[in-house]
């Protein structure tokens, strides 16, 4: 599902990554693990082509990523769902709305697009908040809007910068679960977190980076 | 087969739903700039106003001037030695000659008794050529070229007034070009700036969707319409104030007599539609450019 063979990523005079090697199979759960400026960030935007690395390989689904022309780019991030950190729900629509709005842009039929919103919102557990506004939503509610969007068009590749990062640790279980919940459905999975009680509860894959280089990679590890 | 059929209407009722959807994020771009439009296409629509005032001035003042100057002529005196056909003859074969009409003595005589009260006296006039060029620009060169004939004793013609007509001809062209110019640049810039402030309010949602992997050019079409938009918008508010200056403008010729052509009127508009619309699609381009990377 995802290969990278001795990528590096320099910002100016300082490396985000230094001659990773990965292979992630599909339908695996893992854990990005390291502290802020470890090159988790840096390592997720390389998959959807936020960023370039400096040399190296970067395949998602066999798709040689760097080498993708602009033009192709839209059709690799269809075939993933992002979450991010900070949510980026647009504040004034409804939760149906930001979890409908991308794929209507893609031109799914109003049907499919009621039936796509409905199910993933089923599945974090929010189909009765349909015609809520982000603000009356707390934290953990608005990140699974986030996780339903990310869900919405079937990718078979979710990425979670940071998901849990502005949550209490009771809600960002339940994030947890939902995600694992996603996994069992054999969406690929990757999360990166630096919240060691949560990569040890769930005891997945984890990707150990330090300074840009893989320090640690076990299955069914822990962190810290 | 049939599959292949069903797999076309399938592509081709996605791509509806996206035209419309491009539509829709049009609109709500244009909703969302607010009272800012009211600034925008007011101020665009004063623009076209000008121009298109300027432009149906100028192709009536075109008109007028080709009317008139086409009824300007050379009075050409023939010395009385001279035979008149052969005298017309050899200007006829001149440059940008029209019509070479022969006057002769007699009846200018005739014509003038008819009108003063003269002595009997032996007629002293000249026999005389009316000269009318194809051209009115060209009046003075084909006069110059006449008045040094052999046959010449003098020539006549209202120079003033071709030298003003064709000043004031090229004045109003020239113009045309100017404003035409600067109002390009000024449609473009009020766009180019309104559009940035759409995508610096729409920052979110743009990243949210480049990033879910929506089309480049579906992110930035509604921008480009939008743009057209307004122009579109502008224009047909400014056909207004333009629609009774036309009126005016019938009046005008309706004193000269020389018709009025209603074509010239739609040209206008036409103009002012293409115009605006390509130049508010430019200056979304612009701003695209600078502001909207994807």
């Amino acid at each position: 599902m995802i290969n990278l063979r001795g990528v590096n990523k320099k910002y100016k005079n300082t490396y985000a990554l230094r001659n990773v090697n990965l292979d992630i199979q599909k339908g695996e759960f893992v854990f990005l693990v390291g502290s802020s400026g470890a090159g988790k960030s840096t390592l997720m935007k390389l998959l959807y082509r936020e960023e370039l690395p400096t040399s190296g390989n970067v395949y998602v689904s066999g798709v040689d990523v760097p080498k993708l022309p602009d033009n192709k780019v839209p059709y690799l991030r269809r075939n993933m769902g992002i979450i991010f950190q900070d949510y980026k729900l647009l504040e004034k629509q409804t939760i149906y709305d930001n979890v409908a709005f991308v794929i209507r842009a893609l031109g799914v039929s109003s049907r499919e697009v009621d039936n796509r919103v409905k199910s993933a919102l089923k599945i974090v557990n929010l189909s009765h908040k349909l015609t809520s506004k982000p603000k009356e939503l707390s934290g953990g509610e608005q990140q699974r809007v986030g996780i339903a969007r990310a869900i919405v068009n079937g990718p078979s590749l979710l990425i979670a910068d940071e998901p849990t990062g502005n949550l209490d640790p009771q809600t960002s279980l339940e994030i947890m679960e939902i995600l694992d919940k996603i996994n069992s459905r054999g969406i690929t999975v990757l999360v990166s977190t630096h919240d060691h009680a949560m990569v040890n509860h769930f005891r997945k894959r984890v990707i150990t980076l330090e300074g840009g280089h893989v320090i640690k990679d076990v299955q069914a590890g822990t962190y810290g | 087969m049939a599959n292949l059929g069903n797999f076309k209407l399938k592509l081709s009722v996605t791509q509806y739903r996206i035209a419309l959807r491009v539509l829709i994020e049009t609109f709500k771009g244009i909703k969302q700039a607010g009272i800012v439009n009211i600034f925008i296409v007011g101020t665009m629509a004063a623009i076209l106003m000008i121009f298109g005032a300027i432009f149906r001035t100028s192709m009536s003042l075109g008109s007028l001037v080709g009317e008139l100057g086409n009824v300007l002529e050379i009075s050409v005196y023939l010395k009385p030695n001279a035979d008149p056909q052969e005298s017309a003859e050899a200007i006829r074969q001149m440059e940008h000659i029209q019509r070479v009409k022969i006057i002769a003595k007699e009846n200018s005589w005739y014509d003038m008794k008819d009108q003063m009260k003269l002595p009997n006296i032996k007629n002293p006039l000249p026999d005389a050529l009316h000269v009318r060029v194809d051209d009115q620009k060209y009046i003075k060169s084909v006069a110059n070229e006449i008045v040094g004939k052999s046959y010449v004793e003098d020539i006549r013609y209202a120079q003033d007034i071709a030298e003003k007509i064709r000043v004031v001809s090229d004045i109003s062209h020239t113009a045309t070009v100017i404003v035409l110019g600067v109002v390009g640049f000024l449609t473009m810039f009020i766009i180019n700036n309104t559009i940035q402030l759409v995508i610096q309010s729409r920052k979110k949602e743009i990243e949210i969707m480049r990033l879910m992997g929506v089309s480049n050019w579906f992110i930035r079409l509604p921008y480009v319409l939008q743009g057209s938009l307004y122009g579109i918008m502008a224009t047909m508010i400014a056909i207004i104030p333009l629609s009774i200056l036309q009126g005016y403008i019938a009046q005008v010729h309706q004193f000269f007599g020389i018709p009025n052509s209603q074509d010239s009127y739609f040209m206008m508009i036409f103009l002012l539609f293409a115009m605006s619309s390509i130049f508010g699609a430019l200056g979304s381009l612009l701003s695209i450019k600078n502001k909207l990377k994807i």
